[in-house]
Parts: structure tokens; C-alpha cells; sequence
């Protein structure tokens, strides 16, 4: 399993750098399947490519038959939403690593509820989806708007996968009750699944209404992003912080997707700027949870782990001289196009951003030291690299000044030492539940099925009959 | 007589012969009466590939007796004929290895496997009816040799069931009758014409013939398990599972599906039955069926009673998609015929093999059953997820064009009952797979009847569903291949909209 995964990811890292942008059909396979490579999926093949090695290094003997399996049909299914160029063959990897995801949770208590919640969200974003895919290929003129309501249903369908507020909550939930190569496998790569939907489905597309669709999308962002900022500083469990820190870079790719969804001029841009943002927070993503195994014991797999947690902190909130910047310049372009303000409020999310890793980093520590084995510190040793190749492309693609990268570290180490303050909160009790509306809709759904399918029951014909009638002389 | 036409009664033979003299050999002649069924199901395969290579070549396979004045016994092979012939045709040949292992040491053996041999040639006469009369023949005679079959075990339930069983279809037999006549009487031969024969017939009274059709789809109904002519159907559940699979994917609810599919493509057109207004409440009918069927299904708790209102469900996507008029529609609805006989017997083949092997008849009781038969659950999970509409398995290309389909004749309230059927699908098969993989086994809810040996049961019963487990995958993955269901399905719409 692991020789397989690293192979498999050693050979998406591969197409992804070196192969030519592509496109071929196989009319014989499913409905007619096209292939291709642009510049929405080359990123993201680097990112997954980097997230699958990482995993197999991380792997330990944690894995069951079980788990091995399902991430087998995880990884394929996301390999055909990565390659795919068609409606369908994206829809079909897409559950089927949706499906196979529920055989990665445990068995335990907490484990089934949370896969229970994930399945509901799972199946109801599997046919928000399909009747979405059937409206969008049925247009007869392809170059009519789409109504609202599919918009609505593409977005919110490949939103559950991409963690989007409301139909955030699977996402936390996961990342905290899967095996540690599984979340790798999910936060550094499935993820982005649900982003590159959005961007296959919607590219070329008229949207009825898009500008205020776009602009109701962007506000949802910036309300999303700092709903989720207090819910991972409500979370004690480690991943359940990465899970809700995931939810808030969604959010603030959300701002962005707004405003391409509000121009189908400019659209195709910004999409390759959603791409690369996906792309610097997947590999920060999969550096954290790489970190998440634990505190280590040894010297050198501190000093790595150090290392990656502060480079993809620093990513994370966008400081100068790291990948995040770029994501954080297509930010500032979008926040001050769709709303014509100047996007002050970014220093603000640089600040929140490194207080959720502070946290984190917090967490970590809080529990015992773990000894890192070899693959595994090699493991960290990538994730670092990975990084620090991105920060190296980004000092290249920008000019910086001094001055501007000092700047860029205030917001960062202001976080960083409100972070040290939060450590000081001992109490093991989550301030908000892992998944919060999510979780809380999915009981209140449940025990109103339930209550009506006792009503149902209940109500049979021979229940209406008096018993004496239907006894037997 | 020309070739062609003996090359149909030879079809029809190919089955009936060796059934006829399966009735006279002794029990104990198990090498011989297996070798008979085996050769029979495998020479027909054999002579319907030769037929499907003909008719693709151009040839017309014909044949046209005088029963009496004015009524013709007609055989003809078209492609619509051809799609159910080699669907029960194959399944068939699936069937009767599973029956062999499943009846082994189990008494009655040589007629069980008469009757399952009439009953396929009865199915048989059905695809290759070549007018309405002939396929009232037919029907009728499958009603009569499934008889035997549902009651079998010879028990006071399976007895109670055949009674049932007959009252509905001979009672639905009898409207079909009187349909049949009518319109004889009214529109002269009836031969099965793409495009229909009744557009061209300016002269025929509306209101009657839509009294002719509401008698004809009741008549049909009754096999296609519409509701509210299903009740038989779960019923016949206590019948051996050969003969659930039998009646659930190739023969009996297929021959009434296809019957609806004859009437409204062949006979009366589909834009001239459009046009009567008799489309619509057929669609609403088979649009309670599948709510209601899998409603239904949701409060079983043993797997064939489930899977039993699943069919009902299930097999009303036929109907559904023959009733929104347009080519998608008709796509979705006939790639259904085939894909849904390929998953039921999956599933039903699964059902039995958990009987069979380990006394497993309630759902409850399939806890930690992924562990001790796993090629069985596998094949059940395959099937299942088809069942749903997950791709890419062939539940979702039918449910895809069904749904194409509706939003092209902009019906578009279709779609909510797919997605509806879906969800619901998923609501009662998704917790038979959890408790099959996810679950550990409670001790006491097995009994080792087949144990474990090189394969997790006997091989005669493992090997079908793991045939028709990977033809329900491939059909669905290699779905625009050609010659595949879809292909051809495609071909026989471009016919019917001419």
C-alpha cells in the first residue's frame, strides 16, 4: 500500500512538472471520457502528487485491511477527478472517492457518528450533484445562463467536499476520526476534488444572476472565514483545528470564486489563481497534518517539524517572501474588485490564521512526544521541502523589499504570541462540538426520520383493525 | 417455411426440448439432466449470437403461421426483440448453474427444471413475438409455467403464494384479453411496427382506444408489479431464489415491462400516444411505483422482502422512461430492461447464497457477513450501489438518460423523483452494506449449513452472482462502447422516432 501510494504520487508530482498540457477522449469509456491537462489541474497534480508521497512516508502500522482498502478507492477516485475533462468522469471519481472515504473511519463510538454525518452530507451532495450535472448537460444552447438554482446546486454539491460553510461540517469531523495517512490523503489532496468541481463545472458557463450569485458567494466568504476562525480556537483536538483551518482557506478561495462566478470574462483568471491558492494550501496542509503525528522525541525531527510548522504558518497567512503572498495578491485583487474597498482586513486574517497554527502548535505539545521513525521524519523532511521550493518560486515571481517582508511578519508574530497566551487554557473539553450545525443537523434529520418512520410504521391497516376482529375463532 | 423462421422455432426449441424431456428422466439422473440444461442455455446463447449477427448483417428473421382466419402467429426478430432475447438468454444460462448448485440434493429436481425450461422458452416467445396476439400467447403460457415454480416447495406459504400469484396474473391476463380483442377487432393485425400502426389509422375512435390502452397497460401492470396491481410479488418471495431471480430480472416482471415498452412504441407510437394523452398518467403511475416500492422497501426487515418492493420500484424506471415522450427517455428506459435484470439477480443470487450458506434471511442477521463471504458481499455491494445509481455502475447510466430524458420533454418533476428514488434507494441498501462490512458477526445468527472450504460456498452458487456482479460494472464503465446495452439501446430509439 504505501510502495504504491508514494509510486502513484511520485507519478502525478511527474505529469504535473513535466508533461504538456494535454487533452484526449476514450469515446468507449463511460459515457465518452476526456483527459486532460491545463492550467486549473497542473497544480493541483502537484499538490496531490506531494500529499500521496508524504502520506506513504507517514504511513505506519496504523492501517486495517479495511482502511487500506478504502484508501485504495479514495486515491482512484480522486486520480479520476484530477484527470478528468467531462462531466461525468469527474462525477464518477468524485463518489467514488466520496464512498470509499466512510471505510476509513473506526468503529468506535465517536468514529461511527462521525461517519454517519459524513455519509448523510456524502449522499445528499451526490444528488444536489447529479441533478446539477443533468441540468448543465442537457442545455441546448450552451451559451444560455444557467438558472440559480443549478449555480446554487454545483456550488453547494462540491462545496461539501471543499468544506464550505454551511456544509462545512464533514470535513473537521473527518480529519479528526481517520487515521493520520488518511487525513494527509484528505486534506492535502481530496479536498481540493471539491475546488476543482467548482472550477470544471463553472468555467465556461453563463450563470444567471452571476453578479449577485458572485457577490452573495464572496460576503459568504468573509463571514465563513471568520465563523470558522472561532471554531478552530473552539477545537482541542489537533486535526479538528486543521479541519476548521482547512474550512476558513476555503473560505477565502470562496471570496475569489465569488468574483470569477460574478465575470465569465475574466473568470478563466481567476480560476487559475483559485487553482494556485488550492495548490499553496494543500502543501501547507499536508505539512501541518504530517506535524500532527505528534511532538517528536529526537532532535532532528523536532527541528523538522519546527521547521514546517512555521514555513507553512507563515504560507498560511500570506507573509512575503512564501507562496501565500501570491495567494494573498489574488485575494486583495478580488476583495477589492467585488466589494471596491482596499482590503485592509487582510492583515486581520494574516493575524487569525497564525493564531489557529499557534493553536495547533499548542495542542501538539499539550500531549505526549512521539518517536518519528525514519520514513516518517523523511516524511516531514518533504512536506518541509515542498515548502521551502514554493517560497523560493514566490521570492522569484515577486520583488520584495526589506521593509515589506518585515512588515508581513508583525501580523504573524502578534499571533504567534497570542498563541502562547492560549496555551495556558488547559481545559480538554471542545468549546464548540467537532462539526457543530453540521453534526446538530444531521441528529435533529435523524431523529425526525426516525420519528416519522415509527409514525409510518405504526400506521398499517391492521393497526386500525380492532384485535378481537382479527382473532382467530 | 423459410430459414429464418426455423431458425426462430429453433430458439424457441433449444429451451423447450430439452425441458419436455427433462419432465420423464429419473431424479437420480443428475450428470444427464445437468449436461441437458447446461447444453440447452449454452446452445441458445450460441444460436441468439448467430441471430444478433444476422439481423446486424441485414438479414430478416421471420416467421408467419395461420392460427386461425385473420390471426397470425407471427416470430420476428428486431431490435428491440433481440435486447430481451439475449438478456434472458444469458441470464438464463447464469440462472440455471446457480439453480444446479442450489437444488442440489433437494427433492423434484427434473420438474422444477422442466418448468424453469418452458418458462424461458415462454419468455423467449415473448421477445420474439412479432404481433400482439402472439405475445398474449406467450405471455399467458409464462404465466402457466411459472406456476410450478412459485410453488415449488410444496409448503402451505408457497402454496397460498401461487395462489395469489395466479388470481393477479390470470385476472390481469383476462383484461389483456379483452384489450387485445378489442383492438383486433378495431385496427385488424396487429404486428409489432416501429413508430406504431395506429397513427396512421385516422378513422379509430379516441376514447376507445383509451380505454383499449388502460386495459392493456392493467394487463400488463399486473406483471410489471405497477402499483396497484404489485401484490403478488412480494408474496412469491417464499419461492427458491432461482426462481425469484427468474421472476424478478429475466422473466416474469421483464415479459410485463417489455409488453408496455411493445404496446406504446409499436402499436400505438409514442407521439400518437403522446398525442391521446395516455402517456402522462402512465407516467404518474409508474412514478407512485417507484416512490411507493421503495417506501415499502424501507420497512422490511427480511433481504428478499426488500429486495422484493425494490423490483417494484425498480422495475417501473421501464415504464417511466417509455412514458415521457423523446428519445433520452426511451434510452434510460429500455438500457433499464437489461441493467436492472443484470443488478436484481445480483442481489438476488446474494440473498440466496446467504440462505443457502448460512441460514441468513433477515437483515438484522447480515452483521460481520463481509468477513465470512466476501466475493458474495462484494458482488451484493457492486449491485447495490447500482441499485442507487452510483457510477459508474449501470444503475447510473439508466437513471442519466432517464433524467436527460425528462428535462428534454421538460418534465422536468421526473428528476425529483429520481433523486427521491435515490436517496431512498441509498437509505434501505446502504445499511445492509454497512452491516455487512462495518459490523462484527453476533454469535447464534449463522448456521454453518455450506462451510467454508477452498470457496466461501458451494462454487455453482458463487460463481453467478460473480458473472452478473462484473457484467452490471463493465456494462456501466464501458457504457459507449460499442455493442454494448447502451449502443444498442440507442439504435432501437433513432428506430422508434423515425
Amino acid at each position: 500500500m504505501r510502495i504504491s501510494l508514494a509510486l502513484l504520487g511520485l507519478i502525478t508530482l511527474a505529469i504535473g512538472l513535466l508533461a504538456p498540457a494535454f487533452s484526449t477522449t476514450f469515446a468507449w469509456l463511460l459515457l465518452g471520457t476526456t483527459f486532460n491537462l491545463d492550467e486549473i489541474n497542473r497544480p493541483i497534480l502537484l499538490a496531490t502528487g506531494t500529499a500521496w508521497v508524504i502520506a506513504a512516508l507517514m504511513s505506519g502500522s496504523e492501517l486495517s485491511n479495511r482502511v487500506k482498502l478504502a484508501l485504495t478507492g479514495v486515491v482512484l477516485g480522486n486520480a479520476l477527478v484530477l484527470a478528468s475533462g467531462d462531466y461525468i468522469s469527474l462525477y464518477c471519481g468524485f463518489a467514488i472517492m466520496s464512498l470509499s472515504a466512510y471505510g476509513l473511519f473506526g468503529q468506535q463510538r465517536a468514529e461511527r457518528q462521525a461517519s454517519f454525518v459524513y455519509i448523510v452530507y456524502a449522499m445528499i451532495a451526490e444528488l444536489i450533484l447529479f441533478a446539477g450535472m443533468l441540468m448543465l448537460a442537457s442545455r441546448g444552447d450552451p451559451g444560455a445562463a444557467i438558472p440559480l438554482c443549478v449555480s446554487l446546486a454545483v456550488v453547494v454539491g462540491f462545496g461539501v467536499k471543499a468544506g464550505m460553510i454551511p456544509v462545512h461540517g464533514t470535513l473537521p469531523l473527518t480529519y479528526r476520526h481517520v487515521p493520520l495517512t488518511a487525513g494527509i490523503v484528505l486534506a492535502g489532496a481530496a479536498i481540493n476534488t471539491g475546488i476543482l468541481g467548482w472550477l470544471r463545472w463553472l468555467t465556461d458557463v453563463s450563470i444567471e444572476d452571476g453578479a449577485a450569485f458572485g457577490q452573495v458567494i464572496s460576503i459568504l466568504g468573509i463571514v465563513a472565514y471568520l465563523y470558522a476562525i472561532i471554531l478552530a480556537l473552539g477545537q482541542r483536538h489537533a486535526r479538528a483545528i486543521l479541519g476548521y483551518s482547512s474550512v476558513s482557506q476555503v473560505a477565502l478561495i470562496m471570496v475569489v470564486l465569488g468574483v470569477g462566478l460574478a465575470d465569465q470574462v475574466t473568470r478563466s483568471d481567476w480560476f487559475a489563481g483559485i487553482a494556485l491558492m488550492a495548490l499553496f494550501h494543500a502543501l501547507a496542509k499536508t505539512g501541518l497534518f504530517a506535524a500532527s503525528l505528534g511532538y517528536p522525541a529526537d532532535r532532528l525531527a523536532k527541528s523538522l517539524w519546527w521547521a514546517t510548522v512555521i514555513v507553512a504558518a507563515l504560507s498560511l497567512a500570506g507573509a512575503t517572501f512564501t507562496a501565500g503572498y501570491l495567494a494573498k495578491i489574488t485575494l486583495t485583487q478580488a476583495t477589492d474588485l467585488q466589494f471596491d474597498v482596499v482590503s485592509d482586513w487582510l492583515w486581520l486574517s494574516s493575524v487569525l490564521t497564525t493564531l489557529v497554527v499557534a493553536w495547533f502548535v499548542v495542542r501538539v505539545r499539550s500531549a505526549v512526544t512521539v518517536d518519528y521513525s525514519a520514513s516518517q521524519t523523511w516524511g516531514l523532511a518533504l512536506a518541509l521541502l515542498s515548502l521551502v521550493i514554493l517560497c523560493v518560486w514566490a521570492v522569484l515571481a515577486q520583488s520584495h523589499s526589506l521593509v515589506g517582508i518585515l512588515l508581513s511578519l508583525v501580523p504573524v508574530l502578534f499571533a504567534a504570541s497570542l498563541g502562547g497566551w492560549l496555551g495556558k487554557q488547559r481545559s480538554d473539553t471542545d468549546a464548540v462540538a467537532t462539526g457543530d450545525v453540521s453534526t446538530f443537523a444531521v441528529q435533529v434529520g435523524s431523529r425526525g426520520a426516525s420519528w416519522l418512520f415509527d409514525l409510518v410504521k405504526g400506521l398499517s391497516v391492521k393497526s386500525l383493525v380492532p384485535k378481537s376482529m382479527t382473532k382467530k375463532p | 417455411m423459410n430459414d429464418g423462421s426455423i431458425f426462430l422455432i429453433g430458439i424457441l426449441a433449444s429451451s423447450a426440448i430439452p425441458a419436455l424431456i427433462i419432465f420423464f428422466l429419473a431424479e437420480e439422473s443428475v450428470r444427464l439432466r445437468t449436461s441437458l440444461n447446461l447444453l440447452a442455455a449454452v446452445l441458445k446463447i450460441a444460436l441468439v449470437g448467430v441471430l444478433i449477427y444476422g439481423v446486424t448483417e441485414g438479414q430478416t428473421f421471420e416467421g408467419r403461421w395461420t392460427l386461425v382466419p385473420d390471426i397470425d402467429l407471427v416470430l420476428h426478430a428486431d431490435a428491440l426483440s433481440l435486447l430481451f432475447v439475449s438478456l434472458s438468454s444469458v441470464l438464463w444460462l447464469v440462472t440455471t448453474i446457480y439453480a444446479i448448485g442450489y437444488l442440489e440434493d433437494s427433492p423434484n429436481r427434473s420438474r422444477f427444471f422442466g418448468f424453469f425450461g418452458l418458462c424461458v422458452s415462454a419468455t423467449v416467445g415473448v421477445a420474439l413475438a412479432g404481433n400482439l396476439i402472439t405475445f398474449l400467447i406467450f405471455y399467458e403460457l409464462l404465466t402457466l409455467a411459472t406456476y410450478p415454480l412459485v410453488v415449488h416447495s410444496g409448503t402451505a406459504a408457497a402454496r397460498r403464494a401461487g395462489r395469489i400469484y395466479l388470481t393477479y396474473t390470470l385476472g390481469g391476463g383476462a383484461l389483456l384479453v379483452a384489450g387485445v380483442a378489442w383492438l383486433k377487432s378495431m385496427a385488424g393485425a396487429l404486428d409489432f411496427t416501429a413508430t406504431g400502426i395506429l397513427s396512421n389509422m385516422d378513422t379509430l375512435d379516441p376514447v376507445s382506444l383509451q380505454w383499449i390502452f388502460l386495459l392493456l397497460m392493467v394487463g400488463f401492470g399486473v406483471k410489471a408489479a405497477i402499483v396497484p396491481f404489485h401484490g403478488w410479488l412480494p408474496v412469491a418471495m417464499v419461492a427458491p431464489a432461482p426462481v425469484s431471480s427468474l421472476l424478478h430480472a429475466v422473466a416474469v416482471v421483464k415479459a410485463g415491462a417489455f409488453g408496455i415498452v411493445r404496446v406504446v412504441y409499436e402499436i400505438f407510437g409514442v407521439e400518437f400516444a403522446s398525442k391521446l394523452g395516455l402517456l402522462l398518467p402512465l407516467a404518474i403511475a409508474a412514478a407512485v411505483t417507484i416512490i411507493y416500492g421503495s417506501v415499502r422497501a424501507l420497512f422490511q426487515d427480511g433481504i428478499k422482502p426488500r429486495l422484493a418492493y425494490s423490483t417494484i420500484s425498480q422495475v417501473s424506471y421501464i415504464a417511466l422512461g417509455t412514458a415521457i415522450a423523446g428519445p433520452l427517455a426511451t434510452v434510460g428506459g429500455l438500457v433499464h430492461l437489461v441493467h436492472q435484470g443484470l443488478m436484481k439477480i445480483t442481489l438476488f443470487f446474494c440473498a440466496g447464497n446467504f440462505a443457502e450458506t448460512l441460514k441468513v434471511h433477515k437483515i438484522r442477521e447480515m452483521d460481520g457477513l463481509g468477513q465470512r463471504m466476501p466475493v458474495t458481499m462484494t458482488a451484493f455491494t457492486l449491485a447495490a450501489l447500482g441499485m442507487i445509481g452510483v457510477p459508474p455502475t449501470a444503475g447510473f447510466i439508466s437513471k442519466w438518460y432517464l433524467g436527460l430524458g425528462a428535462i428534454e420533454a421538460s418534465e422536468h418533476w421526473v428528476l425529483w423523483v429520481l433523486v427521491g428514488s435515490s436517496a431512498l434507494n441509498a437509505m434501505y441498501f446502504l445499511p445492509m452494506v454497512y452491516r455487512g462490512w462495518f459490523k462484527d458477526a453476533n454469535p447464534g445468527d449463522w448456521q454453518e449449513v455450506i462451510p467454508a472450504q477452498r470457496f466461501e460456498t458451494h462454487w455453482m452458487l458463487l460463481l453467478p452472482p460473480v458473472i452478473t456482479s462484473v457484467l452490471a460494472l463493465a456494462v456501466g464503465i464501458f457504457a459507449a462502447a460499442s455493442g454494448s446495452p447502451l449502443e444498442w439501446v440507442k439504435y432501437i430509439a433513432e428506430l422508434e422516432y423515425l
